[in-house]
């Protein structure tokens, strides 16, 4: 289960460590919590698309959104910092597109996000993106236990309804938030933890569900 | 705030010094790198877009191919699109929809099969459907004028989130 204990820095290093396979609960869970036929999924991805993603998604009936946050996320950042503006609180909401007013979201993927969006902006963040979940809502992310993670997101890629690879090779560290499953219940209000489960390579997988 | 984006994603301009672009050896109308057009492009025959279009890209029965120095700021119906450069508006596409990994397209896309290589940037929602559905529900991109109408509606809700910068 999910726990607090840190880990031994990540070491881009090895091979093994850049280029990983995961279990991926949150399909499982979403398939064993919705009915199945003629199920139109609404589906947010807060990552990069990627070919295998496509593929894979092309399988369902779904509706998907694809925000590539961190992309605009850093973007944004860095354009202040240059111009030397100071940033709304609510900035990181402006780096998402507008969603139709009847979305509600059945799954939402922030995969390793939480340990690269500033506590302010995740927090805000998640509770905008709350409008658009439903009961039932499956929200699916990663946090490292590792004392030191890579200066970017991993690269994820679906293989199928049970697994995942992932892919870093940032040459560069740095320290990593360190959630706990308390800290994470506090910024997830609204959201109950379903399935928790930590791999070998110091990654935490975590399953929420829309209260 | 999506042009400023937009602008840093991808710094090409096509002012000065255009680039030379190879012949791809296949049958296409080619708008150069220094040709900006405003307003509605249509045509009967495919098309490679290298410069910068603003407005609507209509080839409905060919297929439009924008380049990895063109820059376009429409909403594109075709048959076929494949997106090298750089694109903000949505893609309805009859047969395929294909992004490049030098490609960036912030808009949504409507198309029966959608490619996207690694290393493509994209931000907006793609409707998906496995191949038997779409066969039975004989769905094609036929509906244009509505769907450019929503269209409308999404650019507005884009503009209105980037407003605050």
């Amino acid at each position: 289960m999910i726990g607090s204990r840190r880990l031994a820095a990540y070491d881009p290093n090895i091979v093994d460590q850049s280029r990983s396979e995961a279990n991926f609960l949150a399909l499982d869970v979403l398939f064993s919590q919705l009915p199945q036929q003629g199920q139109k999924y609404t589906i947010l991805d807060m990552g990069a698309a990627n070919h295998a993603k496509i593929e894979f998604f092309s399988t369902l009936k779904c509706r998907l959104f694809v925000e590539d946050f961190f992309r605009f996320y850093t973007e944004r950042l860095a354009h202040a910092k240059r111009e030397k503006n100071v940033l709304d609180p609510q900035h990181s909401l402006t780096c998402l597109q507008k969603y139709p007013a009847e979305t509600s979201f059945d799954l939402v993927l922030f995969w390793d996000l939480f340990d690269y969006i500033q506590p302010a902006d995740l927090q805000a963040l998640l509770k905008h993106l709350s409008g658009y979940c439903k009961r039932g809502t499956v929200l699916f992310f990663l946090t490292s236990a590792l004392e030191h993670i890579p200066i970017e997101p991993a690269v994820f890629r679906i293989i199928d309804k049970q697994h995942l690879s992932y892919e870093n090779k940032s040459p560069t560290t740095r320290r990593a938030v360190g959630y706990t499953q308390t800290s994470l219940r506090k910024i997830l209000t609204g959201f109950k933890l379903y399935r928790g489960f930590r791999m070998s390579t110091g990654q935490e997988e975590h399953v929420f569900i829309k209260e | 705030m999506w042009k400023k984006t937009l602008s840093e994603l991808n710094p090409i301009r096509n002012t000065e010094n255009p680039p030379v672009i190879p012949d791809s050896g296949k049958s296409q109308a080619l708008i150069g790198p220094s040709i900006n057009i405003v307003g509605q492009l249509s045509g009967d025959e495919d098309v490679l877009i290298q410069g910068h279009i603003k407005g609507t890209v209509e080839f409905k029965k060919n297929s439009v191919t924008i380049g990895k120095y063109g820059r376009v700021t429409a909403d594109i119906c075709a048959r076929e699109i494949c997106v090298e450069g750089t694109l903000e508006g949505n893609i309805f596409s009859e047969q395929r929809a294909t992004i490049r990994a030098s490609g960036t397209v912030i808009g949504d896309i409507s198309a029966p099969r959608v490619m996207m290589e690694d290393g493509a940037k994209f931000k907006g929602a793609i409707d998906m459907e496995p191949q038997t559905e779409k066969a039975a529900l004989g769905k094609t991109v036929t509906s244009l004028q509505g769907k450019l109408t929503d269209a409308a509606k999404t650019k507005e809700g884009y503009a209105a989130a980037g407003g605050s910068n």
